[in-house]
C-alpha cells in the first residue's frame, strides 16, 4: 500500500465509493469529505499525506471551488494535484477551476477503470 | 435552447442523455420499452429552474435500485446499505441532470437545478397538483432484468 493518499471530496457517498475502489486498486489509501469545510480540516491535520485532491463543485457548506481557493492559499498545498470531478461542464466552472489551480477535469458520469486511468496520468501507478 | 421552450427539443436531450449516462456509468444499455411502469419504491427528483421549471424524476424498484449502484460502483448487492443505494440513485439522477443542463445552457438559455432529492416508499407515487404537462418513458435494462422509469413534469 502506497504511504500517499487520495482525498476524494464529494457529497456523494456513491462518487466517493466510487474513487475508493479505484484508489484501493492502484494501491492509493483515500481520505473522504462531504463538503470544501471537511476537506480543509483534514487537509490541515494530515499534511504531507495527500497525494491528489479530486473535488466536487457543486456541495453543501463550502463548495469546491471555494475549498481550492483556501487550499492553494497554503503554499504547502501547491504541489499537490486537484482535479475537478464534476457534471459542470460550462466553460465558465471549467475557467474558474482552472484559474484557482485546478490541474485536470474529470466529467461525471465516469466508470471505475476511466476513474483509474486518470488517477494514473496525475499521479502515476502502483508502485513495483 | 433559448426563446420558445421546445418541449421535443427537451424531451430528446434527456433521454440522449439518460442514455448515455448508463451506458458509461453502468455499462449496460437502458432501452425505451412500452411496458408498465415498474413498482417506484425508490425516486431521485430534481428542479430545473428557468424560463420553464420543470421536474425530473427517475423512479426504480429497490431490487433495480440495488442492481444499478453494484454496477456502478463495483460492490456486490449484498454489501450495499441502503443509505449508499439511495444516494446511487440521487447521484444518478443529478448526473443526467447536469449533464442536460449543460446542454440547454450551451444555447445562452440560463437553467439553474436545485440539489436532488430522494423519495422512498414501496410502491408510491407522485401526484402533481398543477401538473400541465409531462413526458414519462419506461426503460429496460439491455438484459431485461430491471427497468426505469424517467419522467418530465412541466409545472
Amino acid at each position: 500500500m502506497n504511504e500517499k493518499k487520495i482525498l476524494a471530496v464529494d457529497d456523494s457517498a456513491m462518487i466517493r465509493k466510487i474513487i475508493s475502489g479505484a484508489a484501493a486498486v492502484l494501491g492509493y489509501g483515500l481520505l473522504e469529505a462531504g463538503n470544501g469545510q471537511e476537506a480543509l480540516v483534514i487537509a490541515e491535520r494530515q499534511p504531507g499525506a495527500i497525494a491528489l485532491v479530486l473535488l466536487d463543485i457543486n456541495m453543501p457548506v463550502m463548495s469546491g471551488l471555494e475549498f481550492l481557493r483556501a487550499f492553494r492559499a497554503n503554499p504547502d498545498n501547491d504541489t499537490i494535484p486537484v482535479a475537478i470531478v464534476s457534471t459542470e461542464s460550462e466553460s465558465s466552472s471549467v475557467f474558474a477551476a482552472i484559474k484557482l489551480g485546478a490541474q485536470a477535469y474529470i466529467l461525471k458520469p465516469f466508470s471505475i477503470e476511466e476513474m483509474e486511468r486518470k488517477i494514473v496520468e496525475l499521479i502515476g501507478g502502483p508502485e513495483l | 435552447m433559448s426563446g420558445r421552450f421546445d418541449l421535443n427539443a427537451l424531451q430528446t436531450i434527456f433521454s440522449e442523455v439518460l442514455t448515455n449516462t448508463t451506458q458509461v456509468f453502468m455499462g449496460i444499455e437502458l432501452l425505451p420499452c412500452a411496458a408498465p411502469a415498474p413498482d417506484a419504491d425508490i425516486s431521485g427528483l430534481l428542479i430545473l429552474i428557468g424560463e420553464q421549471p420543470i421536474v425530473i424524476r427517475i423512479a426504480v424498484s429497490s431490487a433495480a435500485a440495488g442492481h444499478f449502484v453494484s454496477l456502478m460502483t463495483g460492490i456486490a448487492e449484498t454489501e450495499l446499505s441502503e443509505a449508499l443505494v439511495s444516494d446511487g440513485i440521487a447521484e444518478l439522477t443529478n448526473i443526467v441532470s447536469g449533464r442536460a443542463k449543460a446542454i440547454i445552457n450551451a444555447d445562452s438559455a440560463r437553467y439553474r437545478l436545485t440539489p436532488p432529492a430522494i423519495i422512498e416508499g414501496n410502491s408510491h407515487r407522485l401526484l402533481f397538483k398543477s401538473r400541465t404537462a409531462g413526458f414519462c418513458q419506461n426503460y429496460r435494462s439491455s438484459d431485461g432484468r430491471f427497468g426505469l422509469t424517467f419522467e418530465l413534469i412541466y409545472v
